[in-house]
């Protein structure tokens, strides 16, 4: 009798403590921002890469041959300047990838030869040669890269055997493991282990978010060393090994962007995940909802702005988040974060 | 009168929904244009081809994330992922 009255509480106490930690999500009111337009005209087909570097948002044209880099005045909205060839010459690039390598750089990697450069928002706007070249040296065979420090990169090298990099001058060192039971051969891995890559320069934290797994993992700088932090696990993704390749039993499309701010890792995720064709493009229809979690992975609060996000872009010094969004055209949008 | 009503209202309904039919299938076209247009400029040696095309000839297909596809004619490609 005795044990009954002990294991009868404990029982509901138990049962209690699951059901509030998996409806933790559910438990946060959807609040509705609207946001405001800065620029209402991104005249092209296809916007790439939206990157914020001081007072200029840079967004990539990735198939526009004449000029892949748009420079726009985060205050007036307006194109400040242009850049960059897509060609064979010794200025030019056959395939960039453009990426912020630091709050101050954009960095444009040729996908196709052994070569990038770091662009100079300065230089571009007086009229003078705004790019510095390099041989990609260590780099090579990341898919993204981050200067922590003045010369110090880290990596991330999906098709290798560990995920990071940090290259120091002529020294590297390889760590993280793929946050996947099994080991995925090297296809594999570069199929469904690239993702967004993103450092905060104030807390020491890195951020990863690979694309086909809705996972967001942290890791805390320490000296010249990462350590992971913490792992959130959106859901879990169900694939199994067929002939030593991943199956995926539930296919689906997940986390497209990823941006920091001074309080929040802002991720642009659907409400649900599941398989939501447009009929339009024949491509997974982009959320409209911006997560926002804490840099210790608590969902914190869920951000409605009513317009398909398609590119979003911030940084650690303020709580505002910059989007590029159908409206029904292309256009930049600034979001304040309540 | 009422068969009459009902079939005016048929009749409107199938234009609409004709009319609807006619526009998506013309925005698919523009998008599936669009992506063609560009993973062709992604090949960068001006040689016009389809999107499926691009796919059969890289096993790439084109996507929305920053994800590259290295196809099998040994080049990496932008915004595209394996099929």
């Amino acid at each position: 009798m005795k044990m009954k009255k002990i294991f009868i509480p404990f029982l509901f106490l138990l049962l209690f403590s699951c059901t509030h930690k998996g409806s933790k999500s559910k438990d946060i009111e959807t609040i509705e921002v609207k946001p405001i337009t800065i620029t209402d005209s991104v005249m092209t087909n296809f916007p790439g890469s939206l990157l914020l570097t001081g007072n200029y948002l840079v967004w990539e044209d990735p198939f526009n041959s004449s000029a892949f880099i748009k420079v726009v005045d985060i205050h007036t909205g307006k194109q400040v300047a242009q850049t960059g060839e897509v060609g064979q010459g010794p200025k030019e690039f056959v395939t960039p990838s453009v990426d912020l390598v630091n709050t101050d750089k954009i960095g444009v990697t040729d996908l196709n030869r052994n070569k990038r450069a770091v662009l100079d928002i300065d230089k571009l706007i007086r009229r003078q040669n705004p790019f510095t070249y390099y041989r990609k040296g260590g780099l090579k065979g990341a898919t993204r890269y981050i200067e922590f420090e003045p010369n110090k990169f880290i990596g991330l090298y999906p098709k290798e055997q560990m995920l990071y990099k940090v290259i120091d001058k002529n020294k590297a060192y390889a760590f993280g493991k793929f946050p996947i039971d099994g080991y995925p051969d090297a296809i594999d891995r570069a199929n469904f282990f690239q993702g967004s890559l993103a450092y905060n320069r104030k807390n020491e934290k890195l951020i990863y978010c690979p694309f086909d797994f809705p996972y967001i993992i942290t890791y805390k700088k320490n000296g010249s060393v990462f350590k992971q932090d913490k792992i959130l696990k959106i859901f879990d993704v169900k694939y199994e090994y067929v002939n030593g390749k991943i199956k995926f039993k539930n296919r689906i499309v997940l986390i497209g962007e990823l941006a920091l701010t001074k309080d929040y890792i802002v991720v642009a995720r659907p409400k649900e995940f599941k398989k939501d064709i447009d009929i339009n493009t024949g491509m997974q229809k982009r959320p409209h909802t911006l997560y926002l979690y804490d840099y210790e992975l608590n969902l914190v609060k869920i951000i409605d702005i009513k317009v398909p996000i398609i590119r979003l872009a911030g940084n650690e010094k303020s709580n505002i988040v910059y989007a590029i969004v159908t409206n029904p055209e292309y256009s930049i949008v600034k979001i304040e974060l309540p | 009168m009422k068969t009459k009503i009902f079939g005016f209202i048929a009749i409107v309904a199938i234009a609409a929904a004709v009319a609807l039919n006619v526009t998506l299938s013309n925005q698919k076209q523009d998008a599936a244009s669009m992506l063609a247009l560009a993973n062709v400029e992604a090949l960068a040696d001006g040689e016009t081809m389809t999107d499926d095309e691009f796919t059969d000839q890289t096993d790439c297909v084109a996507c929305w994330d920053d994800h590259n596809c290295t196809g099998k004619d040994g080049k990496t490609y932008s915004f595209s992922h394996r099929e």
